[in-house]
């Protein structure tokens, strides 16, 4: 079961951290690579959404898998499925996102 | 002219000299593959310097050599790997970054929300933090990519999937479990390793090459089983010489005394002794022209040789006897076998045509040059080589000659009229003449290369059948050189080899010397020169050149003689600077002679005098007076032969 829309939100609004977030299943590669790149950076707060109509009054659906906020709950970075399963590109875009 | 060429040579000589200094690098050889480690170090009393292979060290002659080993640890083994140190070295960078995210992680725990000021900053920091790290887990995935993980397994590591224990979301706690279990495997494999490494064997052996003569084994304890030789410590600053100091003495004078009568000899008698030589020359040339010419008529038979073959031929094909038929059709073969080989005869003669004009123009000239003489030694080798093959021929043209004799007297006759008496003349001088002829030029050959050439037998000894006791890594006492057992003299060297071999278990502790099973681990050979240190006297035999300094033309004329001098020299062991390594290699000392003169008319002259040496004794000068002569002072300049023809030798390797 992945986070709720209030999860996400409460998350987004906490300035002390970043969220990435993953829209898929549990199961998925990139939401192992998701979590492994969070662990890794600092502050950065792994999300997943099941679906994306869970965070639809967030984004605006579009062709992506996976979105690293800035440290306002802004979106700043958006990762096709191929960029999702890649760790080296999923930390970049977080470092990305958190860059001032 | 003169002085400035002299000038020249002295700092030439000094350079080198100065060169030739100890120098220290690694202090111990380590054999990571099997975890041992050894060092050669020469001992005296308080003292203690380690040695290093793959240079010349300069050693106290009354000193011990001894060669320590030390085993690793399992764990120290598996330390001094590669990819022990490799792992060790991730360890710490994971740790690092793990406690900085810690921080962070706790920095962001406690910051004042209300303090925009400090939040920023806090943002500002991880994000850098999350920055470098993106660079630092890249870095990561190559290192565990090198250590043979697939991109896949990295991030089984990196997410706690690398085996059913980790299951934490901490990629720096998973990736630090990984390496410490990886360290564990290493430390597994060391032991393993420890259980099987009985099957290694070490060996020592020491050889001595004295200046002027062979090499010989020396005695290392408990690694052979040598007589452990007499203890005959080197006198470091008195008059009495050891046996072996006594023997070099004798050699040193005997030589200087040759050199200086064969000078005196030469100046009186060169132009003789040149003749002589010309004239051995003039000999072989003639032998070698009257071979050539006997070799020549090949050209004008062999037509009739054929014809013969012909003829027999002819009588083989009409011979009803069926052993008479053979007897015919193998003569045949033999001449037309023969007949096959004229071109290489030909090239024979070609051959000595060139030897006999080489021999020509040496004989024309004043002097015999390296390159005439290189030369003539080629091609006297080239024609050699093909001694044998020439001496087959001669067997062949004996067998063609004896099958003819064989024949019955009617196909003799009329085989003989196709085979004029040169047949016999070639046969006589292939079989007779040839073979004395090569003999002669071999003799010649080798009297002179006999000459010419420096006898180094060191090289040719260097597999002396010493019985070695081979040992197992867990046995390996110290191995100790006595010097003073060796019979040493001052500018000797000793040569200390460490052998490590992978060898049968059967084979440890028992005598070995080759044993072509063995795989060979590492050799090292540590080279060395015998010296005395501090404060110490050299007694030596020179050739000097002496003349008075007054009287007649006869007197005060250069001449070659011979003196018996002692010098006392000071030598530093560490040669901390400039100083201490110029003094070492200028290394000056001063003594006084007896020297034999040739400056009167009296039969036996003696001189008595100081001297001043340099460079080890390379060089002298004295300055003394003539004891037979109403003490007529002369001044004297020397050279140590043994030494100047041993250092031309170091030189030339």
């Amino acid at each position: 079961m992945g986070n709720t829309l209030l999860e996400i939100t409460t998350a987004l609004q906490d300035p002390t951290t970043s969220v990435y977030l993953y829209v898929g299943n549990e199961t998925d590669n990139c939401w192992s690579v998701a979590k492994v790149a969070c662990g890794f950076a600092a502050n950065a707060k792994p999300l997943r959404a099941d679906n994306f109509s869970v965070v639809q009054s967030l984004l605006t659906e579009g062709n992506f898998a996976a979105v690293a906020f800035n440290w306002d709950g802004e979106p700043k970075a958006y990762l096709d499925g191929t960029e999702a399963a890649d760790l080296n590109t999923v930390l970049a875009k977080i470092a990305e996102a958190q860059a001032l | 002219m003169r002085p400035v060429q002299w000038t020249h040579w002295l700092l030439i000589l000094a350079m080198l000299t100065l060169l030739d200094c100890t120098s220290s690098s690694e202090a111990s050889q380590t054999v990571p593959s099997i975890g041992l480690s050894y060092e050669l170090k020469e001992v005296g009393e308080g003292i203690s310097f380690t040695l290093q292979p793959g240079t010349f060290n300069k050693v106290d002659a009354n000193s011990d050599l001894v060669v320590s080993f030390h085993l690793l640890s399992s764990q120290e083994v598996a330390a001094a790997s590669p990819a022990w140190q490799q792992v060790q070295e991730l360890l710490g960078e994971v740790d690092a970054c793990a406690q900085k995210r810690a921080e962070l992680a706790a920095w962001a725990k406690r910051v004042n929300l209300k303090d925009s000021a400090e939040l920023k900053r806090m943002q500002k920091e991880s994000a850098k933090f999350t920055a470098d790290i993106a660079v630092q887990v890249a870095a990561w995935q190559a290192t565990l990519g090198k250590m043979g993980l697939t991109g896949e397994e990295i991030l089984r590591v990196f997410s706690g999937r690398f085996d059913l224990r980790g299951k934490s979301d901490d990629p720096y706690a998973n990736l630090t479990l990984w390496l410490r279990e990886r360290i564990v495997q290493l430390n597994r494999d060391a032991e393993t390793f420890f259980k099987s490494r009985d099957r290694y064997g070490v060996t020592v052996e020491a050889f001595h090459d004295p200046i002027g003569g062979n090499r010989k084994a020396l005695h290392v304890e408990d690694y052979d089983r040598l007589p452990i030789g007499e203890l005959r410590p080197i006198d470091r600053t008195g008059l009495k010489m050891t046996p072996a100091e006594q023997q070099r003495f004798n050699m040193e004078m005997q030589q200087a005394q040759a050199v200086a009568a064969a000078i005196t000899e030469l100046s009186a008698k060169g132009n003789d002794i040149r003749k002589s030589t010309f004239a051995l020359f003039d000999q072989l040339r003639l032998k070698i022209d009257a071979l050539e010419k006997g070799l020549q008529d090949v050209q004008d038979w062999d037509v009739k040789l054929g014809n013969a073959a012909k003829k027999l031929r002819e009588f083989a094909a009409g011979e009803q006897d069926a052993a008479k038929k053979q007897a015919l059709s193998d003569l045949v073969g033999k001449i037309d076998a023969f007949l096959q080989k004229k071109s290489f005869i030909l090239q024979q003669i070609d051959e000595l045509n060139r030897l006999k004009l080489e021999l020509t123009s040496i004989g024309t000239g004043d002097s015999i040059t390296p390159i005439q003489v290189s030369k003539l030694f080629d091609d006297i080798t080239s024609f050699l080589s093909n001694a044998s093959q020439i001496k087959m021929i001669a067997q062949d043209v004996r067998s063609i000659f004896d099958g003819i004799k064989n024949l019955s007297p009617s196909i003799q006759q009329e085989v003989s009229e196709h085979l004029t008496e040169q047949f016999t003349k070639f046969s006589s001088v292939l079989s007779d003449e040839l073979p004395k002829t090569v003999e002669a030029i071999g003799i010649v050959r080798d009297i002179a290369r006999k000459n010419l050439q420096t006898a180094d037998a060191t090289d040719n000894l260097t597999g002396l059948g010493t019985p070695l006791i081979s040992r197992g890594l867990d046995d390996l006492p110290d191995a100790r050189i006595e010097l003073a057992r060796a019979g040493l003299t001052q500018g000797d060297n000793i040569a200390v080899r460490i052998k490590i071999t992978e060898q049968p278990v059967a084979k440890r502790g028992e005598t070995n010397n080759s044993d072509e099973s063995e795989k060979l681990v590492q050799e090292i050979t540590y080279k060395t020169t015998a010296v005395l240190m501090g404060w110490h006297r050299v007694i030596s035999a020179d050739l000097i050149f002496a003349r008075a300094l007054s009287g007649d033309e006869t007197a005060t004329k250069w001449k070659p003689n011979v003196s018996a001098s002692a010098n006392w020299h000071y030598t530093y062991r560490e040669q901390a600077n400039c100083w201490e390594r110029a003094v070492n290699g200028v290394n000056p000392g001063l003594g006084f002679h007896l020297a034999s003169l040739n400056q009167g008319n009296e039969g036996v002259e003696f001189g008595l005098g100081v001297n001043l040496s340099l460079f080890s004794g390379l060089l002298k000068g004295g300055y003394g007076f003539n004891l037979s002569v109403r003490e007529k002072p002369y001044v004297y300049v020397g050279i140590d032969l043994l030494n100047v023809l041993n250092q031309a030798r170091g030189l030339a390797k």
